[in-house]
């Protein structure tokens, strides 16, 4: 922060009663090891002046506390931080992962012991199910001949993306075509949650066009259970 | 250190995605992490728009928090982290380094501070001002944020030996300071 021809040289090693000057402050504090306390203790025995020294540092001290305590916290801090938390990836993420959940629960819960046995089974195919589509449809989207342009590392990395969770009942062909008709590319995924990574468009898109290509996404609720923008460097 | 465990446990919780930890780590530790920041960047709405950040990067990276340090130090941490930057951004823009200029706003003695030269700690506060950056940044951490050491090192990102020489020097421009103002404290 300070200016290179301003600071002065430290790593010089200090003479004895500077290296003493210099712990006081931590002497003041309290927050000094045993090892050093004992350091300034036996020095001050032998050079009453430290005495006058450990006056000064609680001057410092004093006016420093002062100055911190005169600063009242900031107002509507919280709800700031509250507005920008619900902007963040991660909370969005949280909140699927959280109503997919509650879902789940609700389902279960009406359920017989002997029943849940078998929707578990039934769920963990679904899933299994669900990945193997997905999956071939990621490795179906990577073959150039089809899709290059998911192909080229710039495809992660250039444009503007998505993050996306896919209707677990969703059949793979009608998605495929879905994706394929907009020119949508899915890039990278299952992430946590279940969440893909999808490329909307090769272009850096403006906000409201962001948010048109979100809308075309949601419009498909039978494929779509998920969609929000996301950086473009995941 | 049962304020420190209370904050790893919130800590903790926020990793696993608990909202409600983290407003509750914001309203404990609001209040330092905003006056460090104010106090570093002398900016009130700079700091309030850096703290911000600052819990916002708690919230996406809690995981990260190992533990081995005591959770206000990795906060002002990463609030010193963000001020650094802040700071550079500001330099870049304007061209100016405010080290310089509150150097230079020391030296011309506004009424005001004249008519304060009789208050010891009038004096002091003024003096401080003189202080670049750096010097006020570990002024406050020690005596403020009551950080040790080693914990100033970890958060400046500087070895033990250099925060100590570092305080020296604060401590040795702030006694200049004054002298130029007329007041000897007799030390160095």
């Amino acid at each position: 922060m300070m200016t290179s021809k301003s600071m002065p040289n430290e790593s010089e090693i200090l003479p004895e009663a500077d290296e003493i000057a210099a712990l006081l402050p931590w002497y003041v504090s309290g927050k000094i090891s045993a090892a050093d306390k004992a350091r300034v203790e036996a020095y001050a025995e032998s050079h009453p002046e430290v005495r006058g020294h450990i006056a000064l540092a609680r001057d410092e001290a004093d006016v420093i506390f002062a100055d911190n305590q005169s600063i009242p916290p900031p107002r509507a801090a919280l709800e700031r931080l509250h507005a920008s938390v619900a902007r963040s990836p991660r909370a969005r993420l949280h909140s699927v992962q959280a109503s997919v959940v509650d879902r789940l629960g609700t389902w279960l819960g009406g359920f017989a012991p002997r029943q849940l046995a078998y929707a578990g089974l039934a769920a963990a195919v679904l899933i299994a199910v669900q990945s193997l589509s997905l999956g071939s449809l990621l490795k179906n989207q990577s073959n150039p001949a089809n899709f290059t342009v998911a192909n080229k590392p710039e495809a992660r990395t250039s444009g503007t993306f998505a993050l996306v969770a896919f209707q677990p009942a969703a059949p793979a062909s009608t998605l495929s075509a879905f994706l394929a008709d907009n020119n949508f590319v899915i890039v990278d995924g299952p992430k946590a949650g279940g969440m893909y990574r999808v490329r909307v468009n090769g272009k850096v898109l403006t906000g409201p066009e962001t948010e048109a290509a979100l809308t075309k996404l949601k419009s498909r609720a039978d494929l779509i259970a998920f969609a929000s923008s996301a950086p473009a460097v995941p | 250190m049962e304020a420190a465990s209370d904050d790893r446990a919130l800590i903790k919780a926020i990793a696993g995605g608990d909202a409600k930890a983290l407003e509750r780590l914001f309203a404990r530790n609001q209040t330092r992490v905003f006056r460090y920041l104010t106090r570093v960047v002398r900016n009130e709405a700079v700091a309030e728009e850096l703290m911000n950040e600052v819990f916002l990067s708690v919230w996406q990276g809690a995981a990260r928090y190992e533990g081995r340090s005591e959770p206000a130090t990795w906060l002002i941490s990463i609030a010193h982290n963000k001020a650094v930057s802040s700071l550079r951004k500001r330099r870049e823009v304007s061209g100016i380094d405010e080290d310089t200029s509150a150097q230079i706003e020391d030296d011309a003695d506004t009424p005001e501070v004249t008519s304060q030269k009789n208050d010891k700690a009038a004096q002091m506060r003024a003096a401080m001002q003189g202080l670049s950056s750096e010097h006020r940044e570990i002024l406050d951490l020690v005596y403020y944020q009551e950080q040790s050491i080693s914990e100033v090192a970890e958060i400046l990102g500087i070895p033990e030996a250099t925060v100590k020489t570092r305080m020296f020097y604060a401590r040795k421009k702030l006694s200049g300071l004054l002298k130029a103002r007329g007041v000897d404290r007799g030390w160095p």
